[in-house]
C-alpha cells in the first residue's frame, strides 16, 4: 500500500505536443481514485507515468516516499490491467499469472499456492489450464484481474479495463472492482472516460481536460459542487445545462432540478406539480420560466428525459412524468435556489453576495 | 439441367483440375512408371527392371554423396537462414533511417534474379581477381590461414569449401525474404504484452524467447517448410556456376536428375531420383508437421 505522488509533471510527445501541463496530483493511500476526461485529456499518460511505461519530460513521480521517476516498470511494484488485457495469448491461464511471479523469483511452492487463491478469487479455478483463446472476454478480464492481484502490488492501475466487455457484466465488474478493493485495500487507480464508471466506483474522482486537472474530490461533492463549467457538464448524466449571461459569465441548472411549469403548455393538462423531482412547485416569484417546445423524448424506464428547445438553447429535463409528448409547447422552470454561476472564466462564483447580484438579475437574454 | 445443379461445382473446378492433372499429377505417375523400366533412349528399348534401377543408384556411392550434399546444404540453410532472420528481425524492429535503409539492403538479394547473384558472386569468391580474397589480403586473414597450411581460399573451386560457398551465396539471397516475413510478423505482435511484461518484470531475453519466439511460431513454421522445400530444389546457382562440380561436391538432386536425364539421356536413373527426391520432400514436409505443428501458437 502506498500513495502516489505527482510533482510539477510536465508530458510532451515528439517535442511538440504537451499532454500533460504541470501535473501535481496526490493519490492517497488506499483510495479508490478515478483519473475520468475526454478522450485525449491526459488521464492514461498519466497512469502509464505511474506505471514507468512512459517517462516524463519534467518533474517526479512519487509511490509511496520514494522517488520512482526513473525507475523500471517492473521495479515499481505495481500491476496494470490494460483496456484489451495484454494477456499472453499462448500461455495457459496459469502460465500467464506464473510468468510474473517466476520472474520476480518466487519458489515454486510459493507459486502454486498464490496461482490457486487468486484464481480462486476470480472465479476461474475450473480454467487453469486454458488458452486465453478458449475463454470470453470477461474471463480474460479476470485473468488479467488475476495476474495483478498476484503481485500483492503496492498500486493497482487500471486502463479502462471495463470498455471491452458488454453493458450486463460491465455492470458486474463494476461492482466486484469495488469489492475487489475493499477487500485488498490497496490504492486503485482506474482510467475511464465513462463518467458514469467514475461516479459509481471511485471514492475519489480527478477530473480532467487538456493535460490539467479540473476538479478532484468525492463523487457526491464534484456532482453537486462543479468548481467550474466542464466539470458541470462533463458529470452527470446528462451533464449540468450552462448558458451564457448577458453581462459575461455563465449560469446553469442540473436536469433534476428543472421542471415544467404548470401553464404554457398545449392544454393536455398534465402539470409539473404532478413531477416528484426537486423542481416540484417550480413557479412563482422564486423561479425563472423560459417557454419552449419539446424535441425530443427519451424513456428511460423509472425516468423521462425531454430536450426542450427556448430561447436559452436546449433545455435537458429530467423527470418522473412522462405526460409531454414530441412538439408540445411546455415552459421549463427552475427555483432560483437552484441556479450555479460561473465567470468569465468559466470557474464558478461561491461569493455568496455575488451570487444573489447574478440570481437576481436578467437570466438567458 | 439436375445433372449441371448437383455437378455444378465440379464444372467449375474442371479448369483448373485439368491443369493439376495434366501437369501434376500425370507427370509424377509416369516418373514413378518410368522409374520402374530401364529406357534406352537410342534404341527406344524398354524393358521392366522392378527395383532395379532404384539398387543400382543407391548403391552408386556419386548417388549418395548428391543426396548427402543435398541435405547438408538444405540443414545449413535452414538453420542459418532462419537463426540469423529471427536476430536480424529483432535489431531492425525499430522505425530508423538506419533501420529502414539496413532493411532495403538486407531484401535487395531477394528480388534480384539468382542468375545474376550467382554471377555477382562467381566475381567476389574468384581467388585471383575476387573482392573476397581481396578484402582477407588487406586485413591479414590470409596470414592466419598461410599458419594452417592454406595459400589461398580457393572458395568453389575446391572440393572441401565449394559446398561452404554455395551455403553462403544461398544465405545472402534468401535471408532477407526470411527476415521480412518474420519482421512482419513480430509488426502483429501487440505492444501492450510487452508492456506487460515489463511490468511483469520480464528482461529483455526473456520478453525475446517467451513472448517474440512462440508468438512468432506460426511465421517461423512457415519459413521452415517453405526453406526446406526451396532448399531441396536448388538448381540455377549449381548449373550456372559448377555443375556440381569439383568432383561431385557441389552436385545437387534436382541439378543432378536434369544432368542424368537430358545430358546423359539415362531418363530412368533421372525419374528414380524425381521419385526418390518427391520422397524426401514429403517425408521431411511431413515430419516437419508432426513434430513442431503442437508447437505452433495460432491467434
Amino acid at each position: 500500500m502506498a500513495s502516489i505522488e505527482f510533482r510539477g509533471v510536465v508530458k510532451v510527445y515528439d517535442k511538440k505536443n504537451l499532454v500533460i501541463d504541470d501535473l501535481n496530483l496526490l493519490i492517497e493511500d488506499g483510495s479508490f481514485t478515478v483519473l475520468v476526461g475526454p478522450s485525449g485529456c491526459g488521464k492514461t499518460t498519466a497512469l502509464r507515468i505511474i506505471a514507468g511505461l512512459e517517462e516524463v519530460t519534467k518533474g517526479s513521480v512519487l509511490i509511496g516516499d520514494e522517488d520512482v521517476t526513473k525507475k523500471e516498470p517492473g521495479d515499481r511494484d505495481v500491476a496494470m490491467v490494460f483496456q484489451n488485457y495484454a494477456i499472453y495469448p499462448h500461455m495457459t491461464v496459469k502460465e500467464n499469472i506464473e510468468f510474473g511471479l517466476v520472474n520476480a523469483k518466487v519458489p515454486k511452492a510459493e507459486r502454486e499456492v498464490v496461482v490457486a487463491a487468486v484464481l480462486k478469487q476470480v472465479g476461474l479455478e475450473r480454467h487453469v489450464d486454458e488458452k486465453p483463446s478458449k475463454l470470453s472476454g470477461g474471463q480474460r478480464q479476470r485473468v488479467a484481474l488475476a495476474r495483478a492481484i498476484s503481485k500483492k502490488p503496492r498500486v493497482f492501475l487500471m486502463d479502462e479495463p471495463l470498455s471491452n466487455l458488454d453493458a450486463k457484466l460491465r455492470n458486474q465488474m463494476r461492482r466486484e472492482l469495488v469489492e475487489l478493493h475493499n477487500k485488498l485495500k490497496t490504492t486503485f487507480v482506474f482510467v475511464t472516460h465513462d463518467q458514469i464508471e467514475a461516479m459509481t466506483m471511485g471514492d475519489c474522482i480527478v477530473i480532467m481536460c487538456d493535460g490539467r486537472i479540473r476538479q478532484k474530490g468525492a463523487p457526491q461533492r464534484v456532482y453537486n459542487d462543479p468548481d467550474n463549467v466542464f466539470v458541470a457538464r462533463f458529470i452527470g448524466d446528462p451533464g449540468m445545462n450552462v448558458y451564457p449571461m448577458e453581462g459575461g459569465g455563465f449560469f446553469g441548472f442540473r436536469p433534476r432540478k428543472v421542471g415544467f411549469a404548470g401553464s404554457g403548455d398545449n392544454g393536455a393538462g398534465v402539470d409539473a406539480s404532478g413531477d416528484d423531482g426537486p423542481a416540484d412547485n417550480a413557479s412563482g416569484d422564486d423561479a425563472v420560466s423560459w417557454p419552449g417546445r419539446v424535441a425530443a423524448k427519451e424513456i428511460l424506464g423509472s425516468e423521462v428525459l425531454y430536450c426542450v428547445k427556448t430561447k436559452l438553447g436546449d433545455v435537458m429535463l429530467k423527470t418522473s412524468s412522462a405526460g409531454r409528448g414530441m412538439d408540445d409547447l411546455a415552459t421549463v422552470s427552475v427555483p432560483r435556489k437552484n441556479l450555479v454561476f460561473f465567470d468569465q472564466n468559466e470557474d464558478r462564483v461561491r461569493d455568496e453576495n455575488e451570487i444573489r447580484r447574478l440570481a437576481g438579475g436578467r437570466l438567458g437574454a | 439441367m439436375r445433372f449441371f445443379r448437383s455437378h455444378a461445382a465440379l464444372l467449375f473446378l474442371l479448369p483448373a483440375l485439368a491443369g493439376i492433372l495434366i501437369f501434376i499429377i500425370y507427370p509424377i505417375a509416369y516418373s514413378f512408371h518410368i522409374s520402374f523400366f530401364d529406357w534406352d533412349m537410342i534404341s527406344g528399348k524398354k524393358t521392366f527392371v522392378g527395383f532395379g534401377r532404384y539398387e543400382h543408384l543407391l548403391g552408386d556411392p556419386k548417388f549418395i554423396q548428391v543426396i548427402v550434399n543435398t541435405v547438408v546444404y538444405m540443414f545449413s540453410m535452414v538453420a542459418v537462414t532462419v537463426a540469423l532472420a529471427l536476430f536480424l528481425a529483432a535489431w531492425l524492429n525499430k522505425s530508423s533511417l538506419v533501420h529502414n535503409l539496413a532493411q532495403t539492403a538486407i531484401f535487395t538479394p531477394h528480388i534480384v534474379s539468382t542468375i545474376s547473384v550467382v554471377l555477382l558472386w562467381m566475381w567476389v569468391m574468384n581467388p585471383d581477381i575476387g573482392l573476397l580474397n581481396y578484402v582477407m589480403e588487406k586485413m591479414g586473414v590470409d596470414r592466419l590461414l598461410a599458419l594452417f597450411g592454406i595459400k589461398k581460399m580457393m572458395w568453389l573451386e575446391s572440393r572441401t569449401t565449394a559446398l561452404f560457398s554455395f551455403i553462403v551465396i544461398g544465405v545472402w539471397k534468401t535471408l532477407g525474404y526470411n527476415t521480412l516475413v518474420l519482421l512482419a510478423g513480430m509488426q502483429s505482435i501487440p505492444g501492450q504484452i510487452y508492456e506487460g511484461a515489463a511490468l511483469d518484470k520480464a528482461s529483455s531475453l526473456r520478453k525475446f524467447y517467451k513472448i517474440t519466439v512462440p508468438l512468432l511460431s506460426p511465421s517461423l513454421f512457415f519459413l521452415l517448410i517453405v526453406n526446406v522445400t526451396s532448399s531441396f530444389q536448388t538448381f540455377e546457382s549449381v548449373n550456372v556456376i559448377s555443375k556440381g562440380g569439383p568432383l561431385n561436391s557441389t552436385n545437387m538432386m534436382v541439378h543432378w536428375i536434369y544432368q542424368t536425364g537430358f545430358e546423359f539421356y539415362r531418363i530412368s536413373d533421372s525419374s528414380v531420383g524425381s521419385v526418390l527426391l518427391l520422397l524426401i520432400i514429403g517425408l521431411a514436409t511431413y515430419s516437419n508437421f508432426r513434430l513442431l505443428s503442437n508447437k505452433v501458437h495460432y491467434q
